[in-house]
Parts: C-alpha cells; sequence; structure tokens
C-alpha cells in the first residue's frame, strides 16, 4: 500500500477521535507545528498526558506533516529568467515608482492653538452604516502592486508590532481627512473601559455622559460605543493603538482583534451632526458653531473630552456638559486630527 | 537571500534589467515548487510564476528592504496563484497525469532506481496533487506554505494578510480536509491500493 495512503487512513476512521474536541485538535496541530504560547503549550502536554486519543492522533499529525516531504522537486528550464526579461521587453515593462504622497498641506496656525476633544456615545445608531469588517476567514490578501495606497486599511491588532503594518497605520492616520477607526473587539463595554483608560493615561481629560457611564456599568458585551476625537496627533493615535495591540497579544480583557481604517464618509458625519457633534471646520470662518447656549465657563485645557449620551435619550449632544465642552472647544491645532472611532463587539 | 539581492534591486530600479534575470534565476525553482502544488499542473504555474515576477518587476519601488526579498516575492507569487486559480475556475483536476501535465515527473534519483519505485512515487504526488487541487485556495495555500515550505505562521498571516489564529485554525481544517479527500479517493479505489 502506498505510503500516503496508510499515513491518511490512520486518520480517516471517523470515530477514532471522535472524544477530542475541535479546539483540542487545533491545539494539537499547532503543537506539531510548534506554533503556540507558552501557555498553549503547557494545556497541550497536559491534554496529551490526560488523553490517549491525543497522543493517537499527535502521532499521526507527526507523520502527516512528513508527507510533502516525499514530493519530489521541480524546477523550472534554465532559460526562463531569459524568458521573463523577454517578456518584460515585449510588454514595455518597467519599475512603476509610487504615486507620491499627496503633500501634507500646512495647516494654518490659529492662535491658541492645540485642543484636543474626545467624545463617546454609545448605542446602536452606528449600526446601519457600519461598514464591513471582513470576516478575517475570507482574507486573501491583496497583490503588492503599485496601486495607489488603498483607502481602506484592514489590520489584526496583534500585527501591530510589525513594522510595515505600523508604517502603513501611520501613512493613513496622517492623511488629512477625518479619519474613521472601527475597532473589532470581544467585549464592547470592557473595551471602552480599557480605550477611556488609554486615553486617561495619554492625558487626555475625559467627559462621559450619563447614559454612557450608566451602559457602562451595566458591563454588557453586545453594547457599542462611539469615540469622536479631536485635535489628537497621528503620533499619539499609533500610540494607543499599539498599547491595545500588545495587550490583544498577551491576557487583556478587553479582546480589541481587528482594526479597519477608513476615511470619515458623509454618512457617519452626519451621524455625528445627529447627535449634536459637528466637525469643526479648519477655516475659522467655516467653523461650526454647535449650539446657541451661552459660552461655558469651562477652561479650554490642552486636552480634554467630552461623553456623549445614547442616541435613543433625545439629541445626546446637547446634554449640558456635551453643549459646554462642544462650545468650549478650541480651534484645531496644525496637525491635529478629527477621529471617529468605533467599538463593535463581534456579537453586535 | 542575500545582500547582494538589494546590489540586484538597486540595478534593476537604475535600469538595469539583466539584473532582474538573475534575480529570477535565484528565486524561480523555490517560487515554482511552491506554486505547482497551488495551481496543480506545471503549465499553470509556469505562467503564474511568470506574472509574479512581472509584477514584482513592476512593484520593485515598493519593496522597502523591511522583510527579505524572497519573502515579498513570495507573498506575490501566492496570491497570484489564488487569484489565478479563482479568475480560471478550475476546480478539479481528477485525472492529473505525469504524462498529461507534462511536469509531474517522478523524481529522477538514481538511488531509487528498483523497478516500480518511481511508478509508485508518481503515484503518490499524483494523489497528493489530485487532493490539494480540490482544495479551496485559502486551504490549498496555507498547508503549502507550512507542509512544503516550512513558513512560520506568523509569516503565512503577514502574506495571506489573515490573523495567525485564522491560519491555524485554516491549516487544521484544511489538513482534515485533506485527510477526507485522500481517505474517500482510497475507498474509491478498485483494488490498486493494496499492492
Amino acid at each position: 500500500m502506498l505510503r500516503v495512503q496508510a499515513v491518511w487512513n490512520s486518520l480517516f476512521d471517523p470515530g477514532r477521535f471522535a472524544m477530542l474536541s475541535e479546539h483540542d485538535k487545533e491545539l494539537l496541530t499547532a503543537f506539531v507545528d510548534g506554533e503556540m504560547t507558552a501557555r498553549q503549550r503547557k494545556a497541550t502536554l497536559h491534554l496529551l498526558h490526560q488523553s490517549s486519543e491525543a497522543r493517537a492522533f499527535l502521532r499521526d499529525l507527526q507523520e502527516n506533516a512528513h508527507l510533502f516531504k516525499l514530493l519530489p522537486h521541480h524546477s523550472l528550464e534554465f532559460s526562463f529568467a531569459t524568458h521573463v526579461l523577454s517578456e518584460i521587453a515585449a510588454r514595455g515593462l518597467r519599475p512603476i515608482a509610487p504615486k507620491p504622497q499627496r503633500a501634507h498641506r500646512r495647516w494654518p496656525v490659529w492662535a491658541g492653538a492645540a485642543a484636543a476633544a474626545v467624545l463617546v456615545a454609545v448605542g446602536l445608531w452606528y449600526g446601519a452604516t457600519r461598514p464591513n469588517i471582513a470576516d478575517p476567514d475570507d482574507g486573501v490578501a491583496k497583490l503588492i502592486l503599485p496601486e495607489p495606497p488603498p483607502r481602506k486599511i484592514e489590520m489584526a491588532f496583534k500585527d501591530l508590532v510589525r513594522p510595515e503594518k505600523i508604517e502603513t497605520l501611520r501613512m493613513e492616520l496622517k492623511r488629512e481627512a477625518p479619519v474613521q477607526l472601527d475597532l473589532g473587539v470581544r467585549h464592547g463595554t470592557r473595551a471602552i473601559e480599557r480605550f477611556v483608560q488609554v486615553l486617561k493615561e495619554n492625558k487626555f481629560d475625559l467627559v462621559m455622559s450619563p447614559v454612557a457611564v450608566a451602559s457602562i456599568k451595566k458591563n454588557q458585551p453586545k453594547t457599542q460605543y462611539v469615540v469622536y476625537a479631536e485635535g489628537i496627533k497621528a503620533e499619539e493615535v499609533l500610540s494607543m493603538l499599539q498599547q491595545l495591540g500588545n495587550e490583544a497579544r498577551g491576557k487583556g480583557q478587553a479582546g480589541f482583534e481587528s482594526l479597519v481604517v477608513t476615511s470619515l464618509d458623509s454618512q457617519n458625519r452626519q451621524k455625528l451632526s445627529d447627535q449634536g457633534v459637528n466637525l469643526q471646520q479648519r477655516n475659522a470662518s467655516e467653523k461650526t458653531s454647535p449650539a446657541k447656549t451661552k459660552a461655558p465657563a469651562l477652561p479650554s485645557p490642552e486636552r480634554f473630552a467630552v461623553v456623549l449620551t445614547n442616541a435613543t435619550d433625545g439629541r445626546p449632544g446637547f446634554a449640558p456638559e456635551v453643549q459646554a465642552f462642544l462650545d468650549s472647544r478650541r480651534e484645531l491645532n496644525p496637525g491635529g486630527m478629527q477621529l471617529l472611532v468605533v467599538l463593535t463587539p463581534a456579537v453586535a | 537571500m542575500s545582500a547582494d539581492d538589494y546590489g540586484l534591486i538597486a540595478s534593476c530600479l537604475a535600469g538595469k534589467t539583466q539584473a532582474f534575470g538573475e534575480l529570477v534565476t535565484r528565486y524561480q525553482d523555490r517560487l515554482f515548487n511552491t506554486v505547482i502544488r497551488m495551481v496543480g499542473n506545471s503549465e499553470d504555474a509556469r505562467d503564474v510564476v511568470q506574472e509574479a515576477f512581472l509584477n514584482a518587476y513592476q512593484s520593485l519601488h515598493s519593496f522597502k528592504g523591511d522583510s527579505l526579498f524572497f519573502t515579498w516575492l513570495y507573498r506575490i507569487a501566492v496570491n497570484t496563484a489564488i487569484s489565478y486559480r479563482r479568475k480560471r475556475k478550475v476546480l478539479l483536476r481528477l485525472h492529473l497525469g505525469a504524462e498529461e501535465s507534462g511536469g509531474i515527473d517522478p523524481a529522477d534519483s538514481s538511488e531509487e532506481s528498483r523497478p516500480g519505485h518511481a511508478l509508485e512515487l508518481a503515484e503518490e504526488e499524483r494523489r497528493v496533487h489530485d487532493a490539494l487541487s480540490r482544495l479551496s485556495p485559502e486551504h490549498r495555500a496555507v498547508l503549502v506554505m507550512k507542509d512544503l515550505e516550512g513558513q512560520k505562521y506568523e509569516d503565512m498571516a503577514e502574506i495571506l494578510d489573515v490573523p495567525i489564529g485564522t491560519i491555524r485554525s485554516r491549516l487544521h481544517r484544511a489538513r482534515l480536509e485533506l485527510r477526507d479527500i485522500l481517505a474517500k479517493d482510497e475507498e474509491d479505489l478498485p483494488e490498486k491500493g493494496s499492492d
């Protein structure tokens, strides 16, 4: 009997590994590949110690791992390179220089300079316009071709240690347009708590709406949260995301999983506007006045934040504390970003 | 991969196309061996490798040197193979024989010169090859990258642009699927498997 048949036959009996869960089998697969964390390894060794079925499955996997090594090596003809060069000549190909990044326009220097605002909303208002966060399992990488940099960047938080991913993200965040970050999380409330904590650690003053506070207290995993920020620098956002990415690889409870960066589209601008949050214009003369209430007595600190109430609670932007913040925000500082962050639990 | 790759790339970018020929010669077989397992036959594999090199040539400016040149090239080739496969909608190549494909020749090792050995090897390869061709492009890609190329999960995740967890589960499912296909094939074989 051919070896390949013998090897795979040993695994085929459907009842043979019936006691092993898919998770166990997946762990054993990773064990054979030598690709697991210390914790997973410990769990796998425990499983192997306890289960003869696991040991049998492992033995089979180990044999199978060598299956492809039996396959013979193939070669292309020596003249293949010449043929490729001929094709290059025939098609008139040449290395295409990437299109230059849009020049980073210098923002007018405003008197009073920097102000940062962070607004957090909670609720389902965003759901209708939520962009598709691609199922990771559907992901097939795109070719590295000389097209312009994509306007939609998708990545896993765990990948935020990779220099090329970080650079891609940095470039996207430094675009002029308001940016939208869609964060896929496992637990909505834990994620917003952690996100707010990170904002505070980065010296942002934060104002939270009563409804948002109440929602957080309920600790519901499926709640979607929205954060709006103004005046934050791209490097600061990047740093915070990397911090969350580090936790994604560790024992973080918030469950930050995926990240999608897009331009803030008109629909979501409108949604924000409906919440009482008008994006500040870059030109002072175009600056939107969010409300007609009298100017608040708030000081205008370098950074502060406001949390919106729920969309189901009337016009949240007109909550007094939110109103006060909006009226007191400073004009955008040069390089300051307008950022919408949406934290969406996987089950939402 | 050698530091010399960078010199060749620089030469290419300076307009010396011949330098690219050297890069092709260096990596053509490694890519070909991967791609042939992904697309199912040597003719398609040759086309895919060629397209991958042409894509790479046009994209040389985008190679920033933050990964190995081969890794970058490999990524282009794997993705070209996946998209090629989808475009062609080649679903099954159940009876891909060595003589038919023109590329799945048995290894010409002189050590295994006993009668029948080469035939067995060819048959074995054909079976694995056929089974592979019946997997989805994503499953085939991870199997080839891991079990043939010995790539790390992390590199595979980067190449396919998916999380590592996806690589692990996809690989697991791919192995189970391949197992089922091979086992079913054996069931369908009349008496051949017992000789």
